[in-house]
Protein backbone atom coordinates (compact mmCIF):
# COMPACT_ATOMS: atom_id res chain seq x y z
CA UNK A 1 0.00 0.00 0.00
CA UNK A 2 1.08 3.64 -1.15
CA UNK A 3 -0.68 5.57 1.10
CA UNK A 4 -3.20 4.30 4.41
CA UNK A 5 -5.15 6.42 6.23
CA UNK A 6 -7.34 4.92 9.10
CA UNK A 7 -9.52 6.46 11.48
CA UNK A 8 -9.20 10.03 10.47
CA UNK A 9 -11.13 12.32 12.41
CA UNK A 10 -10.98 16.16 11.74
CA UNK A 11 -12.61 19.09 13.69
CA UNK A 12 -12.77 22.59 13.74
CA UNK A 13 -13.74 23.57 17.11
CA UNK A 14 -17.15 22.03 17.76
CA UNK A 15 -17.83 21.47 13.72
CA UNK A 16 -17.20 17.41 13.94
CA UNK A 17 -15.70 17.43 9.49
CA UNK A 18 -14.58 14.19 9.44
CA UNK A 19 -15.11 11.18 11.75
CA UNK A 20 -13.90 7.91 11.38
CA UNK A 21 -12.98 7.76 7.68
CA UNK A 22 -10.41 4.74 6.66
CA UNK A 23 -9.56 3.96 2.84
CA UNK A 24 -6.01 3.23 1.02
CA UNK A 25 -4.62 3.87 -2.07
CA UNK A 26 -1.93 1.01 -3.98
CA UNK A 27 0.97 2.43 -6.24
CA UNK A 28 -0.45 3.52 -9.17
CA UNK A 29 -3.83 3.33 -8.56
CA UNK A 30 -5.86 6.47 -9.38
CA UNK A 31 -8.85 6.53 -6.26
CA UNK A 32 -11.88 9.26 -5.94
CA UNK A 33 -13.15 10.08 -2.83
CA UNK A 34 -16.89 11.83 -4.10
CA UNK A 35 -19.46 13.36 -1.79
CA UNK A 36 -21.36 16.49 -1.57
CA UNK A 37 -20.62 19.70 -0.57
CA UNK A 38 -19.55 19.92 3.09
CA UNK A 39 -19.15 16.38 3.13
CA UNK A 40 -15.46 16.58 4.32
CA UNK A 41 -13.59 15.76 1.60
CA UNK A 42 -11.22 19.00 1.34
CA UNK A 43 -10.37 17.96 5.41
CA UNK A 44 -9.82 14.65 4.74
CA UNK A 45 -7.15 15.98 1.46
CA UNK A 46 -5.79 18.69 4.20
CA UNK A 47 -5.56 15.84 7.02
CA UNK A 48 -3.69 13.87 4.82
CA UNK A 49 -1.40 16.79 3.24
CA UNK A 50 -1.14 18.04 7.29
CA UNK A 51 -2.68 20.96 6.72
CA UNK A 52 -4.76 20.70 9.32
CA UNK A 53 -4.58 18.69 12.49
CA UNK A 54 -5.98 15.37 12.57
CA UNK A 55 -8.22 14.92 15.81
CA UNK A 56 -7.62 11.06 15.41
CA UNK A 57 -6.00 8.46 13.40
CA UNK A 58 -3.15 7.29 11.64
CA UNK A 59 -1.51 7.80 8.06
CA UNK A 60 0.98 5.66 6.38
CA UNK A 61 2.89 6.53 3.84
CA UNK A 62 4.96 3.74 2.23
CA UNK A 63 4.74 2.04 5.53
CA UNK A 64 6.19 5.19 7.29
CA UNK A 65 3.97 6.51 9.78
CA UNK A 66 3.20 10.28 8.90
CA UNK A 67 0.73 11.11 11.70
CA UNK A 68 3.38 13.20 13.67
CA UNK A 69 5.26 14.83 10.95
CA UNK A 70 4.19 18.67 9.53
CA UNK A 71 3.29 19.11 6.47
CA UNK A 72 6.61 19.90 4.90
CA UNK A 73 8.05 16.86 5.95
CA UNK A 74 5.12 14.80 4.34
CA UNK A 75 5.52 16.99 1.15
CA UNK A 76 9.84 15.99 1.23
CA UNK A 77 7.91 12.40 1.57
CA UNK A 78 7.24 12.72 -2.02
CA UNK A 79 3.08 13.90 -1.46
CA UNK A 80 2.37 16.95 -3.37
CA UNK A 81 -1.20 18.87 -3.67
CA UNK A 82 -3.25 20.49 -5.82
CA UNK A 83 -5.00 22.80 -3.14
CA UNK A 84 -9.13 23.72 -3.40
CA UNK A 85 -8.77 27.52 -4.90
CA UNK A 86 -5.30 26.72 -6.45
CA UNK A 87 -3.55 29.23 -3.30
CA UNK A 88 -0.78 29.60 -5.93
CA UNK A 89 1.79 32.29 -3.99
CA UNK A 90 0.43 35.70 -5.69
CA UNK A 91 3.26 37.99 -5.70
CA UNK A 92 5.35 35.29 -6.69
CA UNK A 93 6.02 35.07 -10.58
CA UNK A 94 4.55 32.48 -12.37
CA UNK A 95 8.16 30.74 -12.51
CA UNK A 96 9.01 31.56 -9.09
CA UNK A 97 5.89 29.84 -8.38
CA UNK A 98 7.06 26.59 -10.48
CA UNK A 99 10.21 26.92 -8.48
CA UNK A 100 8.64 26.73 -5.37
CA UNK A 101 7.61 23.57 -6.33
CA UNK A 102 11.08 22.00 -6.73
CA UNK A 103 12.30 23.52 -3.28
CA UNK A 104 15.28 21.36 -2.15
CA UNK A 105 14.63 18.87 -4.97
CA UNK A 106 16.44 20.93 -7.42
CA UNK A 107 19.21 18.54 -8.22
CA UNK A 108 17.68 15.65 -7.94
CA UNK A 109 15.59 16.28 -10.59
CA UNK A 110 15.75 17.39 -14.31
CA UNK A 111 14.68 20.46 -14.05
CA UNK A 112 14.46 21.59 -17.48
CA UNK A 113 13.09 18.79 -19.26
CA UNK A 114 9.79 18.55 -16.58
CA UNK A 115 9.55 22.60 -17.12
CA UNK A 116 9.94 22.11 -20.96
CA UNK A 117 6.88 19.50 -20.64
CA UNK A 118 4.72 21.20 -17.66
CA UNK A 119 5.19 24.07 -20.71
CA UNK A 120 4.10 22.48 -23.45
CA UNK A 121 0.89 21.02 -21.50
CA UNK A 122 0.30 24.32 -19.96
CA UNK A 123 1.55 26.64 -22.60
CA UNK A 124 0.06 29.63 -21.24
CA UNK A 125 2.46 29.43 -17.99
CA UNK A 126 5.44 29.56 -20.11
CA UNK A 127 3.39 32.78 -21.81
CA UNK A 128 3.39 34.20 -18.45
CA UNK A 129 6.53 33.66 -17.12
CA UNK A 130 7.46 36.51 -15.56
CA UNK A 131 4.24 37.84 -14.70
CA UNK A 132 3.00 37.51 -10.51
CA UNK A 133 0.74 34.56 -10.28
CA UNK A 134 -2.14 37.19 -9.17
CA UNK A 135 -2.71 38.73 -12.46
CA UNK A 136 -3.58 34.97 -13.93
CA UNK A 137 -7.05 34.68 -14.01
CA UNK A 138 -8.72 31.75 -11.71
CA UNK A 139 -8.19 28.89 -14.49
CA UNK A 140 -5.00 29.97 -15.64
CA UNK A 141 -4.37 29.86 -11.55
CA UNK A 142 -5.56 26.67 -11.53
CA UNK A 143 -3.19 25.56 -14.12
CA UNK A 144 -0.36 26.96 -12.23
CA UNK A 145 -1.22 25.25 -9.00
CA UNK A 146 -1.07 21.37 -11.34
CA UNK A 147 2.23 22.41 -13.02
CA UNK A 148 3.40 23.47 -9.05
CA UNK A 149 2.35 20.29 -7.98
CA UNK A 150 3.93 18.01 -10.91
CA UNK A 151 7.54 19.65 -11.35
CA UNK A 152 8.60 17.83 -8.43
CA UNK A 153 7.59 14.31 -10.22
CA UNK A 154 5.69 13.17 -6.69
CA UNK A 155 4.83 10.15 -5.63
CA UNK A 156 1.04 10.74 -4.62
CA UNK A 157 -0.82 13.78 -6.23
CA UNK A 158 -3.48 14.70 -4.27
CA UNK A 159 -5.66 16.81 -6.36
CA UNK A 160 -8.83 18.68 -4.73
CA UNK A 161 -11.42 20.28 -7.45
CA UNK A 162 -9.19 21.21 -10.14
CA UNK A 163 -11.81 21.86 -12.81
CA UNK A 164 -12.50 25.10 -10.50
CA UNK A 165 -13.65 27.56 -12.77
CA UNK A 166 -11.67 25.36 -15.81
CA UNK A 167 -13.27 26.12 -18.69
CA UNK A 168 -14.86 22.73 -20.28
CA UNK A 169 -12.85 22.11 -22.86
CA UNK A 170 -9.98 22.04 -20.16
CA UNK A 171 -11.75 20.16 -17.47
CA UNK A 172 -11.54 17.55 -20.41
CA UNK A 173 -8.01 18.21 -20.87
CA UNK A 174 -6.75 18.03 -17.35
CA UNK A 175 -8.98 14.94 -16.37
CA UNK A 176 -7.42 13.50 -19.72
CA UNK A 177 -3.96 14.59 -18.57
CA UNK A 178 -4.69 13.19 -15.33
CA UNK A 179 -5.86 9.72 -16.49
CA UNK A 180 -2.42 9.15 -18.63
CA UNK A 181 -0.45 10.35 -16.16
CA UNK A 182 -1.51 7.61 -14.16
CA UNK A 183 -1.88 4.90 -17.15
CA UNK A 184 1.44 5.42 -18.56
CA UNK A 185 3.81 6.68 -15.69
CA UNK A 186 1.93 5.01 -12.91
CA UNK A 187 1.14 8.57 -10.99
CA UNK A 188 -0.61 7.49 -8.19
CA UNK A 189 -3.50 9.97 -7.47
CA UNK A 190 -6.27 10.63 -5.07
CA UNK A 191 -9.16 12.67 -6.48
CA UNK A 192 -11.70 14.51 -4.79
CA UNK A 193 -13.55 16.00 -7.85
CA UNK A 194 -17.37 17.98 -7.60
CA UNK A 195 -18.33 16.09 -10.97
CA UNK A 196 -18.79 12.70 -9.54
CA UNK A 197 -19.02 11.10 -12.97
CA UNK A 198 -16.14 12.55 -14.52
CA UNK A 199 -14.10 11.49 -11.69
CA UNK A 200 -15.59 8.24 -11.57
CA UNK A 201 -14.93 7.50 -15.04
CA UNK A 202 -11.12 7.86 -14.36
CA UNK A 203 -10.95 6.04 -11.15
CA UNK A 204 -10.10 2.51 -10.65
CA UNK A 205 -12.07 3.10 -6.80
CA UNK A 206 -14.09 5.42 -5.32
CA UNK A 207 -15.14 6.24 -1.69
CA UNK A 208 -18.63 7.68 -1.17
CA UNK A 209 -18.59 10.64 2.05
CA UNK A 210 -22.02 11.86 3.51
CA UNK A 211 -21.04 14.13 6.15
CA UNK A 212 -17.80 12.57 7.33
CA UNK A 213 -18.35 9.41 7.10
CA UNK A 214 -17.58 6.98 4.31
CA UNK A 215 -21.16 5.13 3.43
CA UNK A 216 -19.80 3.26 -0.05
CA UNK A 217 -16.54 2.11 -1.76
CA UNK A 218 -15.87 -0.05 -4.35
CA UNK A 219 -14.29 -0.06 -7.96
CA UNK A 220 -15.38 3.43 -9.57
CA UNK A 221 -17.11 1.54 -12.74
CA UNK A 222 -19.62 -0.34 -9.80
CA UNK A 223 -20.69 2.54 -8.16
CA UNK A 224 -21.35 4.32 -11.39
CA UNK A 225 -24.10 1.77 -11.77
CA UNK A 226 -25.15 1.58 -7.96
CA UNK A 227 -28.65 2.94 -8.04
CA UNK A 228 -28.37 4.44 -4.51
CA UNK A 229 -25.09 6.58 -5.73
CA UNK A 230 -26.20 7.32 -9.03
CA UNK A 231 -29.70 8.78 -7.67
CA UNK A 232 -27.22 11.13 -5.31
CA UNK A 233 -24.54 12.06 -6.73
CA UNK A 234 -24.95 11.53 -10.57
CA UNK A 235 -28.25 13.47 -11.15
CA UNK A 236 -30.22 10.25 -12.09
CA UNK B 1 30.06 68.89 3.56
CA UNK B 2 28.18 71.25 6.39
CA UNK B 3 28.33 68.93 10.42
CA UNK B 4 24.87 69.52 10.91
CA UNK B 5 23.85 67.73 7.53
CA UNK B 6 26.47 64.75 8.42
CA UNK B 7 24.95 64.16 11.46
CA UNK B 8 21.28 63.90 10.21
CA UNK B 9 22.96 61.64 7.07
CA UNK B 10 24.86 59.13 9.59
CA UNK B 11 21.65 58.95 11.46
CA UNK B 12 19.58 58.05 8.28
CA UNK B 13 21.79 55.44 7.26
CA UNK B 14 22.03 54.32 10.72
CA UNK B 15 17.99 53.94 10.83
CA UNK B 16 17.95 52.56 7.44
CA UNK B 17 20.44 50.03 7.68
CA UNK B 18 18.26 49.06 11.11
CA UNK B 19 15.03 48.86 9.30
CA UNK B 20 16.41 46.85 6.31
CA UNK B 21 16.70 44.24 9.14
CA UNK B 22 12.80 45.34 9.94
CA UNK B 23 12.05 44.78 6.65
CA UNK B 24 13.53 41.28 6.15
CA UNK B 25 11.40 39.90 8.74
CA UNK B 26 8.23 41.99 8.21
CA UNK B 27 8.17 42.61 4.42
CA UNK B 28 9.95 39.73 3.68
CA UNK B 29 8.57 36.84 5.72
CA UNK B 30 5.17 38.68 6.46
CA UNK B 31 5.95 38.63 10.77
CA UNK B 32 4.93 41.49 12.44
CA UNK B 33 7.51 43.24 14.77
CA UNK B 34 6.58 46.01 17.01
CA UNK B 35 9.45 45.46 19.17
CA UNK B 36 12.56 45.92 16.78
CA UNK B 37 13.88 49.08 18.47
CA UNK B 38 14.75 46.27 21.49
CA UNK B 39 17.09 44.82 19.03
CA UNK B 40 18.40 48.29 17.75
CA UNK B 41 19.13 48.84 22.06
CA UNK B 42 20.41 44.71 22.30
CA UNK B 43 23.17 45.69 19.80
CA UNK B 44 23.74 49.49 21.08
CA UNK B 45 24.14 47.84 24.35
CA UNK B 46 26.60 44.86 23.51
CA UNK B 47 29.00 47.31 21.56
CA UNK B 48 28.75 49.76 24.28
CA UNK B 49 29.58 47.06 26.95
CA UNK B 50 31.87 45.65 25.17
CA UNK B 51 33.92 48.09 24.07
CA UNK B 52 33.89 50.30 27.83
CA UNK B 53 33.71 47.65 30.27
CA UNK B 54 35.78 44.73 28.30
CA UNK B 55 38.54 46.66 26.65
CA UNK B 56 37.40 45.40 23.22
CA UNK B 57 37.82 47.27 19.79
CA UNK B 58 34.69 48.19 17.78
CA UNK B 59 36.24 46.22 14.70
CA UNK B 60 36.82 43.01 17.77
CA UNK B 61 33.36 43.82 19.51
CA UNK B 62 31.21 43.86 16.25
CA UNK B 63 31.23 40.14 15.16
CA UNK B 64 30.16 39.42 18.72
CA UNK B 65 27.71 41.99 18.63
CA UNK B 66 26.31 40.74 15.66
CA UNK B 67 26.21 37.15 16.71
CA UNK B 68 24.38 37.95 19.71
CA UNK B 69 21.51 40.12 18.37
CA UNK B 70 21.26 37.01 16.25
CA UNK B 71 21.42 34.70 18.90
CA UNK B 72 18.51 36.76 21.19
CA UNK B 73 16.73 37.05 17.17
CA UNK B 74 16.19 33.34 17.31
CA UNK B 75 14.59 33.26 20.94
CA UNK B 76 12.41 36.13 20.69
CA UNK B 77 11.30 34.93 17.46
CA UNK B 78 10.14 31.71 18.48
CA UNK B 79 7.10 33.11 19.59
CA UNK B 80 6.44 33.85 16.15
CA UNK B 81 5.93 30.47 14.92
CA UNK B 82 3.33 29.77 17.14
CA UNK B 83 1.45 32.53 17.43
CA UNK B 84 -1.40 34.34 15.04
CA UNK B 85 -0.80 37.87 13.97
CA UNK B 86 -2.23 40.09 16.54
CA UNK B 87 -0.61 38.14 19.24
CA UNK B 88 2.62 38.23 17.70
CA UNK B 89 2.05 42.34 17.60
CA UNK B 90 1.14 42.06 21.62
CA UNK B 91 4.19 39.82 21.85
CA UNK B 92 6.73 41.67 20.49
CA UNK B 93 5.53 44.99 21.95
CA UNK B 94 5.90 43.11 25.08
CA UNK B 95 9.63 41.96 24.22
CA UNK B 96 10.20 46.00 23.72
CA UNK B 97 9.18 46.84 27.07
CA UNK B 98 11.20 44.25 29.19
CA UNK B 99 13.94 44.46 27.15
CA UNK B 100 14.00 48.57 27.73
CA UNK B 101 13.17 47.68 31.37
CA UNK B 102 16.33 45.52 31.75
CA UNK B 103 18.73 48.07 30.47
CA UNK B 104 16.82 50.69 32.83
CA UNK B 105 16.97 48.54 36.24
CA UNK B 106 19.79 46.25 36.00
CA UNK B 107 22.59 48.57 37.33
CA UNK B 108 25.32 46.07 34.92
CA UNK B 109 23.33 48.47 31.95
CA UNK B 110 24.35 52.07 33.73
CA UNK B 111 20.44 52.23 34.74
CA UNK B 112 18.99 55.68 34.11
CA UNK B 113 21.94 57.13 33.46
CA UNK B 114 23.25 54.63 30.17
CA UNK B 115 26.41 54.22 29.25
CA UNK B 116 28.42 57.27 28.56
CA UNK B 117 32.49 57.39 27.21
CA UNK B 118 31.88 54.99 24.41
CA UNK B 119 34.72 54.90 22.06
CA UNK B 120 35.09 56.46 18.77
CA UNK B 121 35.66 53.56 15.67
CA UNK B 122 39.19 53.36 14.32
CA UNK B 123 39.84 52.30 10.96
CA UNK B 124 43.70 51.84 10.07
CA UNK B 125 44.38 53.97 13.14
CA UNK B 126 42.81 56.71 12.32
CA UNK B 127 39.90 58.36 14.08
CA UNK B 128 36.64 58.09 12.03
CA UNK B 129 34.66 61.31 12.61
CA UNK B 130 32.12 63.56 10.99
CA UNK B 131 32.39 62.87 7.15
CA UNK B 132 34.68 59.38 7.73
CA UNK B 133 32.41 57.92 9.83
CA UNK B 134 29.29 58.58 7.70
CA UNK B 135 31.06 56.95 4.87
CA UNK B 136 31.78 54.43 6.81
CA UNK B 137 28.49 53.74 8.09
CA UNK B 138 27.46 53.95 4.21
CA UNK B 139 29.57 51.37 3.29
CA UNK B 140 27.68 48.91 5.52
CA UNK B 141 24.40 50.20 4.69
CA UNK B 142 25.63 49.04 0.65
CA UNK B 143 26.51 45.72 2.32
CA UNK B 144 22.91 45.33 4.15
CA UNK B 145 21.17 46.37 0.90
CA UNK B 146 23.39 44.10 -1.14
CA UNK B 147 22.63 41.07 1.27
CA UNK B 148 18.93 41.83 1.55
CA UNK B 149 19.20 41.81 -2.89
CA UNK B 150 20.72 38.48 -2.85
CA UNK B 151 18.36 37.02 -0.66
CA UNK B 152 15.44 38.10 -2.20
CA UNK B 153 16.86 36.38 -5.39
CA UNK B 154 18.12 33.50 -3.18
CA UNK B 155 15.87 30.35 -2.40
CA UNK B 156 15.67 31.27 1.09
CA UNK B 157 13.77 34.71 0.19
CA UNK B 158 11.66 32.76 -2.49
CA UNK B 159 10.52 30.65 0.32
CA UNK B 160 9.92 33.31 2.77
CA UNK B 161 7.63 35.31 0.07
CA UNK B 162 6.06 31.88 -0.07
CA UNK B 163 5.35 31.50 3.50
CA UNK B 164 4.34 35.10 3.56
CA UNK B 165 1.70 34.43 0.85
CA UNK B 166 -0.18 31.06 1.68
CA UNK B 167 1.74 29.77 4.73
CA UNK B 168 0.17 25.93 4.02
CA UNK B 169 0.63 25.98 0.17
CA UNK B 170 3.91 26.87 1.25
CA UNK B 171 4.45 23.95 3.69
CA UNK B 172 2.91 21.90 1.19
CA UNK B 173 5.99 21.98 -0.85
CA UNK B 174 8.17 21.33 1.62
CA UNK B 175 9.13 24.79 2.89
CA UNK B 176 9.38 24.28 6.77
CA UNK B 177 7.69 27.62 8.53
CA UNK B 178 9.72 27.32 11.12
CA UNK B 179 13.08 27.15 9.23
CA UNK B 180 12.79 30.26 7.50
CA UNK B 181 10.47 32.43 9.91
CA UNK B 182 13.68 32.11 12.08
CA UNK B 183 16.35 32.95 9.55
CA UNK B 184 14.35 35.96 8.26
CA UNK B 185 14.16 36.72 12.26
CA UNK B 186 18.20 36.52 12.32
CA UNK B 187 18.99 38.16 9.39
CA UNK B 188 16.77 41.22 10.68
CA UNK B 189 17.65 40.73 14.09
CA UNK B 190 21.68 40.76 13.32
CA UNK B 191 20.67 43.87 10.91
CA UNK B 192 19.72 46.05 13.86
CA UNK B 193 22.63 44.87 15.96
CA UNK B 194 24.78 46.10 13.66
CA UNK B 195 22.82 49.41 13.03
CA UNK B 196 22.47 49.49 16.67
CA UNK B 197 26.30 48.91 17.05
CA UNK B 198 26.73 52.17 14.88
CA UNK B 199 24.43 54.00 16.72
CA UNK B 200 26.42 53.42 20.25
CA UNK B 201 29.74 54.92 18.84
CA UNK B 202 28.66 57.34 17.14
CA UNK B 203 26.15 58.94 20.08
CA UNK B 204 28.52 57.68 22.65
CA UNK B 205 26.58 57.99 25.08
CA UNK B 206 23.05 55.35 24.89
CA UNK B 207 20.53 55.13 27.28
CA UNK B 208 17.15 52.89 27.49
CA UNK B 209 14.67 55.56 26.12
CA UNK B 210 16.42 55.58 22.93
CA UNK B 211 14.95 52.15 22.21
CA UNK B 212 11.93 52.47 23.73
CA UNK B 213 8.40 51.58 21.76
CA UNK B 214 7.94 54.34 20.15
CA UNK B 215 11.51 54.05 18.23
CA UNK B 216 9.62 50.80 17.03
CA UNK B 217 6.90 52.41 15.71
CA UNK B 218 9.02 54.78 13.88
CA UNK B 219 11.35 51.84 12.18
CA UNK B 220 7.98 50.44 11.57
CA UNK B 221 6.65 53.71 10.09
CA UNK B 222 9.66 54.13 7.89
CA UNK B 223 9.31 50.47 5.69
CA UNK B 224 5.37 51.38 5.87
CA UNK B 225 6.10 54.46 4.39
CA UNK B 226 8.85 53.55 1.91
CA UNK B 227 7.18 50.15 0.73
CA UNK B 228 7.13 47.35 2.61
CA UNK B 229 8.77 44.17 1.42
CA UNK B 230 10.44 46.21 -1.77
CA UNK B 231 14.20 46.75 -2.03
CA UNK B 232 14.96 50.04 -2.09
CA UNK B 233 11.57 51.18 0.04
CA UNK B 234 13.28 51.27 3.52
CA UNK B 235 16.16 53.53 2.30
CA UNK B 236 13.30 56.78 1.07
CA UNK B 237 10.89 55.77 4.46
CA UNK B 238 14.40 56.00 6.83
CA UNK B 239 15.05 59.65 4.33
CA UNK B 240 11.77 61.01 4.26
CA UNK B 241 11.68 60.51 8.18
CA UNK B 242 14.80 61.07 8.99
CA UNK B 243 14.87 64.70 7.34
CA UNK B 244 10.96 65.40 8.22
CA UNK B 245 11.36 65.93 12.00
CA UNK B 246 14.16 68.58 11.06
CA UNK B 247 12.41 70.58 8.21
CA UNK B 248 9.23 70.87 10.91
CA UNK B 249 10.71 71.24 14.36
CA UNK B 250 7.81 71.92 15.67
CA UNK B 251 6.14 67.79 15.15
CA UNK B 252 8.96 66.57 17.05
CA UNK B 253 6.87 67.05 19.95
CA UNK B 254 4.01 64.89 18.17
CA UNK B 255 6.28 62.46 16.76
CA UNK B 256 4.80 59.89 17.46
CA UNK B 257 0.94 61.15 16.52
CA UNK B 258 2.39 61.77 13.57
CA UNK B 259 3.92 58.63 12.83
CA UNK B 260 0.97 56.83 13.74
CA UNK B 261 -1.79 59.15 11.71
CA UNK B 262 1.37 58.23 9.06
CA UNK B 263 0.85 54.61 9.58
CA UNK B 264 -3.32 54.98 9.67
CA UNK B 265 -3.12 56.98 6.15
CA UNK B 266 -0.46 55.19 3.98
CA UNK B 267 -2.03 51.86 5.22
CA UNK B 268 -5.68 53.14 3.68
CA UNK B 269 -4.30 54.59 0.77
CA UNK B 270 -1.41 53.22 -0.35
CA UNK B 271 -1.16 49.83 1.70
CA UNK B 272 1.91 48.44 -0.78
CA UNK B 273 4.06 52.03 0.58
CA UNK B 274 5.55 54.84 -1.73
CA UNK B 275 7.45 52.24 -4.03
CA UNK B 276 5.11 48.99 -3.38
CA UNK B 277 3.16 47.68 -6.34
CA UNK B 278 0.08 50.39 -7.44
CA UNK B 279 1.50 52.93 -5.63
CA UNK B 280 1.63 56.48 -6.86
CA UNK B 281 5.10 56.80 -7.16
CA UNK B 282 5.62 53.86 -9.15
CA UNK B 283 2.60 55.31 -11.42
CA UNK B 284 4.56 58.49 -11.67
CA UNK B 285 7.99 56.79 -12.90
CA UNK B 286 6.16 54.34 -14.55
CA UNK B 287 8.19 51.77 -13.56
CA UNK B 288 7.62 48.05 -14.77
CA UNK B 289 5.61 45.80 -11.90
CA UNK B 290 8.72 44.53 -9.93
CA UNK B 291 7.77 40.89 -11.65
CA UNK B 292 6.51 39.24 -8.48
CA UNK B 293 9.39 40.80 -6.54
CA UNK B 294 7.62 42.33 -3.87
N1 LIG C 1 -11.73 26.16 8.82
C1 LIG C 1 -12.95 25.69 9.13
N2 LIG C 1 -13.57 26.13 10.25
C2 LIG C 1 -14.79 25.64 10.58
N3 LIG C 1 -15.45 24.75 9.88
C3 LIG C 1 -14.89 24.27 8.76
C4 LIG C 1 -13.62 24.73 8.33
N4 LIG C 1 -13.30 24.09 7.17
C5 LIG C 1 -14.34 23.28 6.91
N5 LIG C 1 -15.30 23.39 7.85
C6 LIG C 1 -16.55 22.63 7.90
O1 LIG C 1 -16.24 21.27 7.81
C7 LIG C 1 -17.15 20.59 6.97
C8 LIG C 1 -16.41 19.87 5.88
O2 LIG C 1 -15.79 20.82 5.04
P1 LIG C 1 -14.92 20.42 3.79
O3 LIG C 1 -14.32 21.66 3.25
O4 LIG C 1 -14.01 19.33 4.15
O5 LIG C 1 -16.03 19.88 2.78
P2 LIG C 1 -15.90 19.44 1.27
O6 LIG C 1 -16.42 18.06 1.17
O7 LIG C 1 -14.55 19.68 0.75
O8 LIG C 1 -16.94 20.43 0.57
P3 LIG C 1 -16.90 21.10 -0.90
O9 LIG C 1 -17.40 20.07 -1.86
O10 LIG C 1 -17.87 22.22 -0.80
O11 LIG C 1 -15.51 21.54 -1.16
C9 LIG C 1 -18.13 21.64 6.47
O12 LIG C 1 -19.30 21.56 7.22
C10 LIG C 1 -17.43 22.95 6.72
O13 LIG C 1 -18.36 23.95 7.02
MG1 LIG D 1 -13.74 20.92 -0.67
Amino acid sequence: MLLEASGLHVAYGDVRAVNGVSFALEEGELVSIIGANGAGKTSILNGIMGIVPLREGQIRFQGEDLTPLPAYRRARAGIRIVPERARVFPRLSVYENLMTGVYGLKNKIDLPRRLDWLYGLFPILKERNRQPAATLSGGEQQQLAIARALVSDPKLLIVDEVSMGLMPKLVDQVFDLLARLNREQGLSILLVEQNAMASLAISRRAYVLETGVCVHSGPAAELMEDPKVKAVYLGH
Amino acid sequence: MDAYLITIGTLIVIYAITVYGLNVIVGYAGQISLGHAAFFGIGAYASALLTTKAGLSFWEALPIVILLSGLIGIVLGLPSLRLREDFLAITTIGINFIVEALFLYVPYFGGALGIGGIPRVFLFGIKLKGMAFFLLCLSFLALVIFICWWFTRSWGGVACFALREEESAAASVGISPVRFKLLAFVIGTMMAGLGGALYAHYMRFISATDFSFPMSITFLSMIVLGGMGTLWGPLLGAVLLGILPELFRPIVDYRILFYTALLLVMIRFQPAGLLGEGSIVRKWLILKPAGGRP
